[in-house]
C-alpha cells in the first residue's frame, strides 16, 4: 500500500508544477520572455519596497500561493502589461498587479482543475501588499519556490500547503 | 467608419489595456462599465457595436449580464475576456449565444483579430 | 450576485471570541470603503472561496498582536512576535473566520429565487500574517466594508467583501 505521506507528496508537487507552469506562461505571454527558474536568490529589501501577491487555496487542498519581488520588478511586469508604456500613476501599479494575479491564478486554476478532472481548488481573490522590511508568513504551511530571475527582474513564486486541515463547512 | 466599443469588465486596467490596443484604429473604445448591471445601463445608453465582456465581476457576474444582454439585442455581440479557459464555462457562455472568446493577457494584435472576426 | 452585509455576524463573533480569551474589546463603527486597502502595521489575511468569495483582512498594532497572542498561549507577555506566536495567531484568526462562515450557512443568509434553502460549500485558506513599515495594501476593488473595534484600547480592524457567486 502507498505511503499516504508519500501520495500526499506526489500531490502537492503536481500541483506547484501546475501553478509553475502558470506562472512561466503568463509572464512569457506579457513579456514574450521564456522562463526557467533558476537557483535560489533573495529579493533585496534594504532600499526597494518589498511586495507580495497572496493568493488563498482551499477546497480539496489548503493553502497560498505568493509570488515575492520588489516593487521596481513589479513596475516592470506592469509597463510589459501597459504595452511598454508608462503607467499614469502609482495607484495603476497595484490595479495591473492585481490583474496579473488574476490571470496567474485564474490559468493554474483552469490546470489544475483540468489534470483532476473536477472542482480541485478554489481560488481567494489576489492580495497585494507593499512595505519597507516586509514579513509575510504562513503559519502551519510546508512551501515550495521557483526562483525567477530575467530581464523584467526577480521573482519568487512560493506554493504553500496545510500541514493541518482547515475543515470546510 | 469607427466602430464602437464598450468594456465591462471590474479591472480598470483591462479598460487601459483595450483602449491602448485599439489606438489608431478604426475602433474606439466609448466607454467601460466596472459591474454586469451598470454595463447593461451603458450598453443601452451608448448602443455599441460591440462589447468586451469580463466573466468574473461583483453584482453581476459575465454570464448573467451576457444573458440580460442578449434579451436585449439577440444580435449583441460580445467577446467574453477570461483569465481561465475553462471549458464549462466557455460552454455556458455559448449556450446563452456569446459565440467570441479571448483569454487575457492579449496583446493589441491578438484583439484587433478578433473584432475583425466578429465583424467578418 | 449578493454582496452580503455581515457586520452583525462579525461583531458577534468578535465579542464573543474575545471575550472567551478575556481581552479588553469594544466594537466602534462600520465604514464603507471602495476597496479592501490597510496601512495598519500587522495584518492577517483570510481568504474565502466557494459558494461566498472574498478576502478578511484583520488589521492591527503590534502590541496588540502581542497581548492577545499572550492571552491564547496562556503566558504574563509576549515580547517577541516569533513563529510560535504568529502560529498561535493564525489559529485564532482562522477559528475567528470558520465561525463567521458557519453563521453564514444556520443564518442561511441567501434563498434562492425558488425558496429552498441553500447549503453552502464554504471555503477558507490559511491565514497569512502580514507585516511591515509604510505598508500599503490592496485586496480587491469590489464593494467592501470596514469595522473598528478597539481591542486592549488600541486600534483593530477587520475589513471584508464577501460575494455570493
Amino acid at each position: 500500500m502507498e505511503n499516504i505521506a508519500e501520495v500526499l507528496q506526489d500531490k502537492q508537487e503536481l500541483l506547484f508544477s501546475l501553478a509553475k507552469k502558470s506562472f512561466e506562461e503568463v509572464v512569457a505571454e506579457i513579456t514574450e520572455e521564456t522562463l526557467v527558474a533558476n537557483g535560489e536568490f533573495s529579493i533585496p529589501t534594504d532600499d526597494r519596497l518589498s511586495l507580495s501577491i497572496i493568493i488563498g487555496l482551499s477546497g480539496e487542498t489548503n493553502g497560498r500561493i505568493l509570488i515575492n519581488t520588489s516593487v521596481a520588478y513589479g513596475n516592470n511586469i506592469a509597463v510589459a502589461m501597459n504595452f511598454g508604456d508608462p503607467l499614469d500613476s502609482q495607484d495603476d501599479l497595484f490595479i495591473y498587479l492585481a490583474e496579473f494575479a488574476n490571470m496567474v491564478c485564474g490559468r493554474a486554476a483552469t490546470h489544475i482543475n483540468n489534470q483532476f478532472g473536477k472542482r480541485e481548488i478554489w481560488i481567494s481573490p489576489p492580495a497585494i501588499f507593499s512595505a519597507q522590511d516586509l514579513e509575510i508568513i504562513t503559519p502551519n504551511v510546508s512551501s515550495m519556490k521557483a526562483y525567477y530571475e530575467f530581464t523584467h527582474g526577480k521573482f519568487i513564486l512560493d506554493m504553500g500547503f496545510s500541514e493541518s486541515s482547515y475543515d470546510d463547512f | 467608419m469607427t466602430r464602437k466599443v464598450l468594456v465591462i469588465d471590474d479591472s480598470p486596467f483591462v479598460f487601459k489595456a483595450v483602449s491602448k490596443a485599439l489606438e489608431g484604429t478604426e475602433w474606439e473604445v466609448v466607454g467601460n462599465a466596472l459591474d454586469g448591471q451598470l454595463g447593461i445601463d451603458k450598453y443601452i445608453e451608448l448602443r455599441p457595436d460591440v462589447i468586451t465582456l469580463d466573466v468574473t465581476m461583483p453584482v453581476m457576474d459575465g454570464l448573467e449580464t451576457a444573458k440580460k444582454l442578449v434579451e436585449i439585442n439577440p444580435n449583441v455581440k460580445i467577446i467574453m475576456l477570461s483569465a481561465m479557459g475553462d471549458e464549462t464555462l466557455l460552454n455556458n457562455a455559448r449556450e446563452i449565444g456569446v459565440k467570441y472568446f479571448l483569454t487575457k493577457p492579449f496583446k493589441p494584435d491578438t484583439i484587433q483579430a478578433k473584432l475583425a472576426e466578429v465583424f467578418e | 450576485m449578493t454582496i452580503f452585509n455581515l457586520t452583525g455576524i462579525f461583531v458577534k463573533v468578535f465579542n464573543d471570541l474575545f471575550s472567551y480569551v478575556d481581552i479588553n474589546h469594544k466594537f466602534m463603527c462600520e465604514v464603507p470603503e471602495s476597496s479592501l486597502n490597510s496601512t495598519e502595521m500587522v495584518n492577517t489575511l483570510v481568504g474565502i472561496s466557494g459558494d461566498i468569495e472574498g478576502n478578511i483582512m484583520f488589521g492591527y498594532t503590534d502590541k496588540t498582536a502581542k497581548a492577545l497572542a499572550a492571552k491564547i498561549m496562556g503566558t504574563a507577555s509576549v515580547d517577541k512576535l516569533d513563529i510560535f506566536v504568529k502560529s498561535a495567531l493564525a489559529d485564532f484568526y482562522s477559528e475567528f473566520c470558520k465561525r463567521v462562515t458557519n453563521e453564514i450557512k444556520t443564518d442561511n443568509l441567501y434563498k434562492p429565487s425558488n425558496g429552498e434553502s441553500k447549503d453552502y460549500t464554504l471555503f477558507s485558506s490559511n491565514p497569512t500574517y502580514v507585516a511591515g513599515e509604510n505598508m500599503y495594501g490592496m485586496i480587491s476593488k469590489v464593494p467592501s466594508k470596514k469595522l473598528f473595534f478597539k481591542v486592549d484600547g488600541e486600534k483593530f480592524g477587520i475589513a471584508y467583501n464577501l460575494e455570493q457567486k
